[in-house]
């Protein structure tokens, strides 16, 4: 039994310090290659979640470039800010956006829930320090280790392939033909218990991070500037309207806020009732393309 | 809790030390052990589903030691029909109620009867078709009088519940496994070793092979539509990877990790896609089931005795019924029926027991003519796996309907060279481990340990790698 133990633990240790010392030289390999580079012309960086995702038309609005991507928590968005910022000295702006849904609580899952982790994680892990990976193991050890080796993965084939460009992961606009407000006003009216609620409890992670970002920008002496994307009338986020106020005069009260909430938008311009479609972001886009200049 | 993950990876050493150490000086406390242990490995999934197996304990425990006891021959057979119904009546309820419910409410449309029928949403425990056959072999050996009941609970506790097997067997004869958990255990290195290395090959099986395939195949499967015949062709081919690396990978774990605690199972695998024709890929797929139903089915129904029809009608029976264990879906039967029909010319001809030992024994290579039977066995069992695979008929139909087009004489559109490299290297460890149980198990026995200890460390490694894209078992559902 002894031999047995003592030939298991050998074995177990001299396999974990091969896969550590190949983790540590994989990542810093990446880390030094990493590449984040973006347009030599673009000044304004938009971040967030689907709401700009879906919102910001970057082609339509100049020197700009939208980075959202859906299901980001502000955890994951502080990562890309921060390579961002550090490869790409031309942008002077940082726009993050800040709706309603941010502050709930679900949204501490969207950092380290099993499909939201095992996603993102290995996106980013590179860049993440010693804070970041304790919280992930903190809340979710199981989901992490998976994204640990999906992560070392990830590593290996990029420096098997010489491929260290970041652009699949920056996020983006997505151009939606969605309209399916209509249905979904007939069930909220409908079925009324089954619309979706939001409850008052916070992200104190993710506003955390929100918190990172924004301070890494002013750190960087960027200018930073928190919007909120037009919503539709029976979104259920407006069940917290003033919740997230507070929040935004309490927390947030040092940064810009730019509301959009009044734009005027029809009720084929959304996707869904927190969306906008190509229509609304062609007639948003525009409009933000106009109110930056004049408020730059 | 599953074999590969962090979960697992902790309970396991814990529960290992436990047994042989704290619990070691006497085999009736490690069975208690064994027993606590199964129910948390269990209960770690859905604790209110240790009810049913418990119930199920108790119920054939008590009646083993009736039909132990009880000398009346009509009084044993309904001693025995009680637990055929209480076993196979839970297994239908959870696994088939709907399927039954949804059929019968279609055939009376068809016939222009509506009924309005309510469909129960039934979660399905986990690994109840296994453990209800192993119970039941136990209450049919002893009625059989093969086998002494056991009057230890706790002995039987453990037969029912030993967690490496529980959830995706083997599925194990109680007149094996039983009468391991009545006597003390010694602690073996070769053995452990031996269980060790299994367990390794199991991971790689399973984390390396089977979820890397599946991840293809899942996207080919569902997005048939978007694909022609020959990235088709592929997808089958991914999950017919993915469903013996997951499959044989979680017996390998499960074999080895019993091996850990002194127990021996049978063996599951025996490197079925290298089998000349399909009757001995039966003889090496799911060999635990094949065998139950060989045993408590076929046989009982006359088996090979008797006329041409006999045999005809025996085999499509356990071939339907086969399929049926797998799923409460059409898809599952008609794979069961078309796996009958592969069988039939075997039948007819006598040829069914042609291909008993393994393939260019004591050779490296096969014959062109064994070369050319594996080939095609593959192939026809590759087509088989579409049904298996796919949600409904109408899928399963499209989707071999576009393999047979021109459209699989062109370049596949998906292409994971990664992949491919890694299953044609497992293919070659498999085809030169095949003499024996588990591919790596003497596999590098003439090496130094230091080349040993490196293939072990960089298969470990490669686990490590593969291991984020954790999908769950495929034969937990069943």
């Amino acid at each position: 039994m002894k031999k047995y133990l003592k030939n298991t633990f050998l074995f177990i240790v001299i396999s974990l310090t091969l896969t550590s010392v190949l983790f540590f030289t994989l990542r810093s390999s990446v880390v030094s290659r990493a590449d984040f580079r973006i347009s030599a012309d673009t000044e304004y960086a938009m971040f967030g979640h689907s709401h700009p995702e879906h919102a910001f038309n970057d082609t339509l609005i100049s020197n700009f470039r939208n980075f959202a991507s859906s299901g980001e928590a502000y955890f994951y968005t502080y990562q890309k800010v921060k390579q961002i910022l550090t490869q790409n000295p031309q942008v002077q702006t940082v726009f993050i956006e800040f709706s309603n849904n941010q502050i709930n609580e679900t949204k501490d899952e969207w950092i380290w829930a099993d499909k939201y982790i095992t996603n993102r994680y290995p996106q980013f892990a590179p860049f993440m320090d010693n804070q970041d990976n304790m919280i992930l193991l903190k809340n979710n050890y199981s989901g992490y280790v998976n994204s640990l080796s999906v992560s070392l993965r990830r590593n290996f084939e990029r420096v098997l392939k010489q491929d260290f460009s970041f652009k699949d992961v920056l996020g983006g606009y997505v151009y939606s033909k969605r309209d399916k407000i209509d249905s979904l006003i007939v069930a909220y009216r409908e079925f009324p218990d089954k619309a979706e609620h939001f409850s008052e409890e916070l992200s104190p992670i993710n506003l955390f991070y929100l918190r990172k970002c924004i301070d890494l920008c002013k750190e960087n002496n960027k200018k930073v500037i928190l919007v909120r994307t037009p919503q539709h009338p029976l979104y259920a986020g407006w069940e917290i309207e003033d919740q997230f106020q507070q929040i935004v005069k309490n927390d947030f009260g040092d940064v810009e806020f730019w509301d959009f909430q009044d734009f005027k938008l029809d009720q084929a311009d959304f996707s869904d009732l927190d969306h906008l479609n190509y229509q609304g972001s062609t007639k948003f886009s525009i409009y933000f393309e106009s109110y930056l200049k004049e408020n730059r | 809790m599953l074999f590969n993950s962090i979960d697992f990876a902790i309970f396991l050493p814990v529960v290992f030390l436990l047994y042989w150490f704290a619990f070691g000086k006497s085999y009736r406390a490690q069975n208690v052990l064994i027993v606590l242990a199964s129910y948390l490995f269990y209960g770690w999934w859905d604790w209110r589903f240790l009810g049913l197996i418990l119930f199920s304990t108790i119920v054939d425990y008590t009646i083993g030691r009736n039909l132990e006891r009880e000398d009346s021959d009509s009084k044993r057979k309904t001693l025995l029909w009680i637990s055929i119904i209480v076993n196979l009546g839970l297994l239908g309820f959870f696994k088939y109620y709907n399927f039954f419910l949804d059929n019968f409410v279609d055939a009376f449309s068809f016939f222009g009867q509506t009924i309005d029928a309510k469909r129960l949403n039934i979660i399905l425990p986990v690994g109840i078709s296994f453990y209800t056959f192993q119970t039941l072999s136990y209450t049919i050996d002893v009625y059989r009088r093969k086998l002494k009941a056991t009057d230890d609970f706790v002995v039987f506790s453990a037969f029912v519940s030993f967690f490496p097997q529980l959830v995706a067997g083997p599925i194990e004869r109680a007149t094996h496994l039983l009468p391991q958990f009545d006597k003390s255990r010694n602690f073996d290195y070769s053995l452990a070793v031996n269980g060790m290395r299994q367990i390794l090959w199991g991971l790689v099986k399973k984390v390396v092979i089977a979820d890397s395939c599946a991840e293809y195949a899942n996207i080919i499967f569902n997005n048939y539509g978007d694909y022609g015949g020959s990235t088709l062709l592929l997808g089958a081919l991914f999950f017919t990877f993915q469903i013996y690396g997951d499959f044989s990978g979680y017996s390998d774990i499960a074999i080895g990790t019993a091996r850990l605690f002194g127990f021996d199972l049978m063996q599951n695998f025996a490197f079925p896609y290298f089998s000349r024709d399909i009757a001995e890929f039966w003889r090496r797929w799911h060999i635990s089931l094949s065998t139950w139903f060989r045993d408590y089915l076929y046989i009982p129904l006359g088996g090979s005795r008797g006329g041409l029809g006999m045999k005809l009608r025996n085999t499509f029976i356990i071939f339907l019924v086969s399929g049926f264990w797998h799923g409460a879906n059409w898809t599952f039967i008609v794979w069961g029926a078309l796996n009958a029909i592969y069988f039939l010319p075997l039948l007819l001809m006598g040829k069914n027991r042609a291909n008993i030992g393994t393939v260019a024994e004591g050779k490296y290579l096969p014959s062109i003519e064994e070369l050319f039977q594996m080939g095609s066995t593959f192939f026809i069992t590759v087509i088989a796996w579409v049904f298996f695979r796919a949600n409904t008929m109408g899928q399963a139909i499209d989707y071999l309907r576009e393999i047979f087009s021109r459209s699989t004489f062109s370049i596949p559109e998906v292409r994971p060279s990664i992949v491919i490299f890694l299953i044609a290297i497992f293919v070659i460890i498999e085809w030169f481990g095949r003499e024996n149980k588990f591919a790596l198990e003497n596999f590098p026995s003439s090496w130094s340990q230091m080349i040993r200890w490196t293939i072990y460390t960089l298969l470990l490694i490669l686990v490590i790698i593969f291991q984020g894209k954790q999908q769950t078992f495929i034969y937990f559902q069943f």
